[in-house]
């Protein structure tokens, strides 16, 4: 069976040659390079896999493109993006995709998916530690363990940490 | 909430802002100067009592008696949201409840954690999470002679322009932090809302040196999305705004040293960008 973008509940912003997909239902954002957005745009139940290939070829001016292809597809199932899901390729596959996908790094058409979860934006945007991380200004990142914030900066004081629900 | 209410709430004020009715109430005779100065930047007292959102700040005392811990305590409508000895903490913390509860709910303005300043007529927009560095880098720029909108949030109109929302700083010092009004830095304020002439994604390593890379218009979105509420980019309005800005205004990405040499860098990147065909044509 052909590939199938799901359409619902996402909001598509093209932007060039790109596109960020605004998930309604998951509250998610992803970022599809132009190889990875070829990709998700021709997936109408038409077009197989080959078809797809031959595509990202020619746009590309590659060769063989047919591995690309194969980890578009993963990459946009694995993200809630596709109807039918696709299985993920076994070790042995991923490990000569690698070699396939090293040839085609300079030509730039190694798909990419880029996602920021609704989890993660609300992380970014509503927790942080009150106090600055010893000799700095501001507060890097850490785990916090029994209270105290473990980082590169190890703090000795207690950790406190605005979390807003 | 008929549990919360018997606490004993002795005075409150209930205000408006960015469209939204708020209201803070407190268990001391008066509202005290320090929770005021909490209030959103703008903020206009309403007559009403009645508001749509409601935090309760029960204030331990000043001197609590021997052996006994006394608690600041607030809550966010129903939901407990903090429980301190330490006043600054609680007092933090309720200036961060009401400006989430407005980065979320604002009508027809569309908020990012960003920090933002003016220069020649333009703004420069920093997005960055919380306490990242945002305001050390506004605080230099100011420094430099910008003209201060935020040090937090960056708040957009649908056309993209950015308004202020002069908060007071938060510079943080070992042991705490200071708020700090941005005239006592000696800069001004912007007043009016100003078309955005760059983007910069910037973060401290120390020792690096100012090395911009272009983003393109697809990772600038993803950028300003991933700072913005995830209430508001699910929203048609938000993700136009976004849209708009992504495709309308160059962005850069660049780790940073002291933020003092990067003020200078990104104040010398953005004089040296053109003027789009309406900054040419306005006097």
């Amino acid at each position: 069976m052909n590939p199938i973008t799901r359409k619902k509940g996402l909001t598509i912003k093209q932007m060039g040659d790109e596109a960020v997909i605004f998930d309604t239902e998951s509250g998610a954002v992803h970022h599809l390079n132009r190889v990875a957005e070829m990709v998700w745009r021709s997936c109408d139940g038409r077009t197989d896999k080959e078809a797809l290939a031959r595509m990202v070829e020619r746009v590309c001016n590659v060769p063989e493109a047919g591995e690309a292809v194969d980890l578009a597809l993963e990459q946009l199932s694995r993200r809630g993006l596709m109807t039918i899901p696709i299985e993920r390729a076994d070790a042995v596959r991923r490990m000569n995709r690698r070699v396939v996908l090293k040839g085609l790094a300079k030509a730039m058409a190694i798909p990419a998916v880029l996602t920021i979860t609704a989890g993660q934006a609300r992380a970014r945007t509503l927790s942080y530690c009150l106090y600055p991380c010893p000799g700095t200004n501001f507060v890097v990142d850490g785990v916090i363990v029994n209270g105290f914030c473990i980082n590169s900066f190890p703090c000795p004081q207690p950790a406190v940490i605005v979390v807003v629900a | 909430m008929q549990k919360l209410d018997r606490l004993g709430w002795a005075a409150g004020v209930a205000f408006t802002s960015f469209g939204l009715s708020i209201g803070v109430r407190v268990n001391t005779p008066d509202v005290p100067a320090d929770v005021l100065a909490c209030l959103p930047p703008g903020w206009v007292r309403q007559d009403s009592p009645v508001v749509d959102y409601l935090l309760s700040l029960r204030l331990g005392g000043v001197r609590p008696r021997p052996g006994v811990r006394e608690f600041h305590l607030l809550y966010s409508e129903l939901r407990p949201s903090t429980r301190t000895t330490d006043r600054d903490v609680a007092l933090t913390i309720l200036e961060t409840e009401i400006q989430l509860h407005i980065a979320r709910q604002a009508q027809n303005r569309v908020f990012v954690h960003a920090g933002a300043v003016g220069w020649r007529g333009r703004a420069i927009v920093l997005p960055g999470k919380s306490h990242a560095g945002k305001s050390t880098l506004v605080k230099a720029l100011l420094e430099a002679g910008a003209t201060y909108y935020s040090d937090e949030f960056a708040v957009f109109d649908a056309q993209g322009n950015v308004h202020p929302y002069p908060r007071r700083l938060s510079l943080r010092r070992p042991g705490g932090m200071d708020r700090v009004p941005a005239e006592s830095l000696g800069a001004e304020t912007g007043k009016d809302a100003l078309r955005v002439g760059m983007i910069v994604r910037t973060e401290y390593r120390p020792g690096a040196e100012w090395q911009p890379q272009r983003l393109s218009s697809g990772k600038t979105l993803m950028e300003l999305a991933s700072h913005a509420m995830p209430e508001v980019t699910q929203t048609a309005a938000g993700q136009d705004a976004l849209g708009h800005l992504a495709l309308s205004v160059p962005a850069y990405r660049s780790f940073r040293g002291e933020a003092v040499s990067a003020a200078a860098d990104i104040l010398r990147a953005m004089d040296a960008l053109p003027l789009s065909p309406h900054e040419r044509s306005s006097p």
